[in-house]
């Protein structure tokens, strides 16, 4: 059913194994394609993929209120998280779950970004447009274009030119 | 700069990244002499040696460097072979 909405509505391929919350944030670009096994979580804030984006198997993307923006022609490998929300922790008698839910900035990738497999987005991570990450990276904060990013936290080894 | 510190400020670069003890960088030292010399750390080194001589390679200079006699030549290169002096420990001209 989603795989035909999303054919008919975006010209994009939805795996019909992957799960995608159909809602009015989401949107996703013509040609772009999910896999199998990928969840996207829309309903709590705007979600966009852009045009011919690739993503693998088994990703988690979600948004919350500041939203998370994925650029035209990326690349996300297989197990990558993109995850639009955090969560306030500043009282220690009560539990996390409890306390709320937040964005603060929310989750900007550019265009031809490349997520190695496993990466770990986080909200505030603003990733610019022709970068890197290497596989198992995390990211919370602006990333500068056309890096290639390894590690946790995600550091810029080289400069694409 | 003397062709002498060159070669130990790049050997002491290129044994940091690649986690060697830097008495076996050197001439004929290549990408096979060291397991850790993949991709990744290849693209450190290049930053690494950019940051230390205060250069910019190109990409195809960076797809070049495949040894440690490669790596002297480029960026002997970039500081101008002239300026290199042959051992003087001064710089030339």
């Amino acid at each position: 059913m989603v795989t035909l909405w999303g054919y008919l509505k975006y010209g994009c391929m939805i795996s019909p194994k992957a799960e995608v919350e159909i809602t009015k944030n989401l949107s996703i670009g013509r040609e772009s394609i999910i896999s199998s096994f990928t969840k996207v979580k829309s309903s709590d804030g705007p979600l966009k993929i852009g045009r011919n984006v690739e993503i693998s198997n088994g990703c988690v993307i979600s948004s919350f209120t500041a939203g998370t923006f994925i650029g035209n022609d990326c690349l996300v490998g297989p197990n990558c998280s993109i995850i639009g929300n955090n969560y306030h922790y500043d009282r220690l008698d009560v539990p996390v779950r409890l306390q709320g839910k937040f964005s603060a900035k929310g989750i900007r990738i550019g265009d031809d970004v490349w997520l190695g497999s496993g990466c770990v987005i986080l909200d505030g991570a603003d990733i610019g447009s022709g970068s890197i990450l290497t596989p198992n990276s995390v990211v919370s904060g602006r990333i500068p274009e056309r890096s290639i990013v390894q590690g946790n936290p995600g550091k810029v080894i080289f400069t694409r030119r | 700069m003397s062709l002498s510190e060159l070669d130990s400020q790049i050997r002491e670069v290129m044994a940091g990244v690649f986690d060697v003890d830097p008495g076996t960088v050197g001439d004929g030292f290549r990408r096979d002499d060291a397991s850790a010399w993949d991709s990744m750390n290849h693209l450190r080194m290049v930053s690494a040696l950019e940051e230390a001589f205060g250069i910019r390679f190109t990409m195809k200079e960076v797809g070049e460097m495949e040894s440690f006699d490669d790596v002297r030549t480029r960026v002997s290169q970039h500081l101008g072979g002239s300026s290199l002096s042959p051992g003087t420990g001064e710089r030339a001209g």
